[in-house]
């Protein structure tokens, strides 16, 4: 990744890698300079009296941007990462359209899936097995409709997210709450890097070298859902970091999914609580599709191609023949001249293509 | 004054040689026949008394004794009646020879001298034949049904003066033979599938199941023909064998059903009501006959409205089902009857019969259906092949005097069929695909990659059973059958699967 660094992006990781300045500081920032590079060039004493930042902070600032460049130069090749600011064309174009949404991305792995339909499946790091089979479940089903999976690389419903799409030749976006460099939980690095070299994404809004501190996680949940096209939670506890990101997805006006389980189990008292607010429940993936327009179409254009591939003259003809009437195999052979045995085994296979259906009185219809 | 002949009684279908020993002596005036008799044979002594008399021989003015050797050995039947009349007479020296000892003598006696018919004259003969007779002497009425047996003399009589008369050699009387191919054949059934109008599926299920000899059972509403077509399915099944023909007038034979005392040629149609007892179904009683399920014998048994039948008659099919046979045992001993027939079963799909009828409301609740599909239980369901659902015709179709085709047609395929799995399986002794078997069907119902693609989309898609899996490929190897492929092709799978459809439908 030793692409040439364009001005924006050493000022925004320039502001960002100071602890204190947050989002609505750079706001202010950059509508008092106008640009990230009027603010590069023109950065200077004089501006203390601006009251945006405290004092310590820009002497911090001027502190490290004497060769600041070069040190994050440095640093994105030793990891093998990149830096993709708000203003660069990069960037993932859903995630421009939130609240907050955060300057600078520290990524490693392949962004463009970013922009791909894709749903968050979250839920708490304490899995029960229930948690992990329909995680593995949904994931699986959308994994095959290709959708990207968005997750926060935690332990528990994330992990199993995460592995599943890989499993399933689909993207993943890991959304971490700490610096690019550091890996965490420990026992993830595995599957952070093969998430990296599956062609998909980790990055996070902090720099080199943050911790994960707990303060950090409420905020990356903003950005797992502004990525996604649907939060799907899997389980939750009744005050979680899940319910968070179910939370930030709703005022994205994203479409919020919810597994419902046992009204008694401590993991779903949370997703039950979803649901009672109004958030969709699921019990099979066709809930999910049903709300998704993209999804739809995906589904709609997957079917025609079963459908329509592979379909012989045989077919055809029954299949014309049905378009006009549901019918009978006596009424279907009065009509067509076939034999007997030629409709009895074209509309077995008609069924299994899923083109035709048998419903009572022996009739068979036409789907869509 | 000893006379010493040969007879034979039955024990299933199997005769056993008696000798019947005459012995007149002096004394007080009796008649004693001793060696286990049952009932019938110590009536024949009035019968035996009244037809010398009639006859106009002299009936013996002694002690008579009789002995039915071997002693342990239980007899029954009525025709010892004969055996014993001419032994009396040879004792008393009327007749003028010895009567050899590779002659078997079977008829029953009427009162003016007359000899009736017997039942069970064509295994008697056949045993006999086997154990090195050269002659036998049987009623007249006997001759159709024994005629076409080769290796023995029959001599057919028709009354008591005509057999003295033959044994003193003063009336020849021509041993009586038939050829099997001279017996008219018997294409005249009176029903044909020419009569059945629409109804395009069911015939070509029906055609499988022929060819296959695979079990059938349909389900559907009042009218939809099911009967009917049923009882259209002997005129397509090929004709008997002569192996076949004679195995099956045996059994008529000793059950007494031979109607016109011929062979029988054409396949067995029996459809037994269901009021009947087990004992009737599978064959039984003191001394053991053949039940439903023999006379049925390679022909079809016709089980209508199979759910009213009790349980415990439809679970003695099962036996017979999978070995072809039934064995019964009683006090008197065990016996086995062949018992391979096709099943074709019918069925309401509902107690009020009318569940997915196109034009009736059905009126019964799932309870009701749940409890009336119960009565079928699953290995017998395991047992049919191929399940089809029927529908009654519309009103212009019956109207519609369209040609259909004729039974003649349609045998003609099967007997195609037939024959390419007669020549499959010479090896390994059996006749027809239904009667394959485990590692048999991995053998010959090998499917390529994209059949095997189908096969387990359909049961994911479809929600077959597990049970439907070796029925597919049975049906399957008769459809490549009837079409005279060498190999199972995708199309014919698919086809099969289509006559699993209750399987799907109505028991999960």
């Amino acid at each position: 990744m030793n692409k040439e660094l364009n001005l924006n992006q050493i000022t925004i990781a320039w502001l960002n890698s100071v602890n204190g300045i947050s989002n609505g500081k750079i706001d202010k920032l950059l509508e008092y300079f106008g640009s990230p590079e009027e603010l590069w060039n023109n950065f200077n004493s004089e501006k203390y009296k601006l009251n945006i930042l405290k004092p310590e902070i820009i002497y911090e600032l001027f502190k490290i941007k004497d060769g600041f460049e070069e040190f994050l130069y440095n640093k994105l090749a030793d990891e093998n990462a990149f830096v993709v600011t708000y203003f660069d064309e990069e960037y993932p174009k859903k995630l421009k359209n939130i609240s907050g949404a955060p300057y600078v991305l520290f990524c490693k792995g392949n962004l463009s899936s970013a922009n791909n339909l894709s749903i968050a499946v979250v839920g708490s790091r304490k899995a029960t097995s229930y948690g992990k089979w329909t995680a593995e479940k949904f994931t699986r089903e959308l994994s095959e409709l290709g959708v990207t999976i968005i997750s926060g690389l935690a332990t528990g419903i994330d992990t199993i997210a995460h592995k599943t799409a890989i499993k399933c030749n689909s993207k993943t976006i890991g959304v971490i709450g700490c610096g690019i460099n550091i890996v965490y939980p420990k026992k993830n690095e595995e599957l952070y890097n093969e998430i990296v070299y599956s062609d998909g994404a980790v990055i996070t809004e902090y720099p080199f070298g943050m911790e994960p501190m707990p303060s950090n996680f409420p905020d990356r949940n903003r950005i797992i859902s502004g990525l996604s096209d649907g939060v799907l939670v899997i389980e939750a506890e009744k005050k979680s970091g899940t319910l968070i990101t179910a939370g930030h997805g709703a005022n994205q006006g994203k479409e919020i999914f919810a597994v419902p389980g046992n009204i008694e189990s401590l993991y779903s008292k949370g997703t039950n609580a979803l649901i009672k607010d109004g958030a969709k429940m699921v019990t099979c993936i066709d809930d999910i599709i049903e709300e998704i327009l993209e999804l739809k179409k995906i589904v709609n254009n997957k079917k025609k191609i079963i459908n329509y591939k592979n379909i012989n003259i045989d077919e055809l003809k029954i299949i014309n023949f049905l378009t006009l009437n549901d019918a009978t195999i006596y009424e279907i052979s009065e009509n067509i001249d076939l034999e007997i045995s030629e409709i009895l085994s074209t509309l077995t296979i008609l069924e299994l293509k899923g083109v035709v259906k048998q419903v009572s009185g022996k009739k068979f219809v036409l789907l869509n | 004054m000893l006379s010493k002949l040969k007879t034979c009684v039955l024990y299933g279908l199997e005769g056993y040689e008696v000798d019947v020993e005459t012995d007149l002596s002096n004394g007080l005036p009796s008649f004693s026949i001793v060696g286990l008799p049952d009932i019938s044979i110590r009536e024949s002594k009035e019968r035996v008394r009244s037809a010398i008399k009639n006859s106009g021989y002299k009936f013996p003015v002694s002690r008579i004794t009789i002995n039915l050797a071997p002693a342990n050995l239980k007899k029954e039947g009525s025709q010892i009646d004969l055996p014993i009349a001419i032994g009396i007479l040879a004792a008393n020296r009327i007749l003028e020879n010895e009567i050899d000892d590779k002659t078997c003598i079977i008829g029953e006696l009427s009162l003016d001298g007359n000899i009736n018919a017997v039942d069970g004259a064509l295994p008697m003969v056949i045993s006999m034949r086997n154990n090195n007779f050269n002659r036998v002497i049987i009623p007249v009425d006997n001759k159709e049904e024994c005629g076409v047996i080769e290796g023995i003399n029959i001599i057919p009589v028709e009354n008591l003066n005509d057999l003295v008369d033959y044994l003193n050699n003063k009336l020849i009387i021509d041993a009586y033979s038939l050829k099997y191919s001279q017996l008219e054949n018997i294409d005249n059934y009176a029903e044909d599938f020419y009569d059945i109008k629409g109804q395009p599926e069911m015939k070509r299920a029906v055609e499988i199941a022929a060819a296959g000899m695979h079990n059938l059972l349909l389900l559907g509403s009042p009218g939809s023909g099911k009967t009917m077509i049923a009882r259209r399915i002997p005129t397509i099944l090929p004709d008997l064998t002569f192996e076949e023909s004679m195995e099956v007038t045996k059994i008529y034979s000793i059950s007494g059903q031979l109607v016109n005392r011929g062979l029988i040629k054409k396949r067995p149609f029996r459809s037994p009501h269901h009021t009947s007892s087990r004992v009737a179904i599978a064959g039984g009683g003191s001394k053991p006959s053949p039940g439903e399920v023999s006379l049925a014998h390679y022909g079809v048994l016709f089980l209508d409205e199979i759910p009213e039948f009790p349980k415990n008659v439809l679970e003695v099919l099962r036996q017979p089902m999978e070995d072809g046979s039934i064995s019964i045992s009683r006090a008197n001993g065990s016996f086995t009857f062949p018992a391979k027939f096709m099943m074709v079963a019918s069925m309401n799909p509902c107690p009020c019969g009318y569940l997915g009828d196109p034009t009736h409301e059905c009126s019964c609740n799932q309870g009701q259906i749940d409890k009336y599909l119960s009565r079928i239980s699953g290995p017998l369901l395991n047992r049919i092949d191929i399940q089809l659902e029927v529908f009654p015709v519309k009103y212009d179709d019956l109207k519609d005097d369209r040609e259909e085709e004729s039974s003649v047609e349609i045998k003609k395929r099967i007997i195609k069929a037939r024959n390419i799995q007669e020549e499959r399986y010479s090896a390994i002794g059996i006749m027809t695909n239904s009667e394959l078997s485990g590692k048999y069907i991995l053998k010959y119902c090998k499917i390529n990659k994209e059949s095997e693609m189908l096969l387990k989309s359909a049961f994911e898609t479809l929600g077959l059973s597990a049970r439907a899996y070796n029925k597919i490929l049975k049906v399957a190897r008769t459809i490549a059958d009837l079409e005279g492929c060498e190999n199972i092709e995708t199309n014919h799978l698919a086809e099969a699967i289509q006559y699993r459809s209750l399987d799907r439908k109505y028991w999960r």
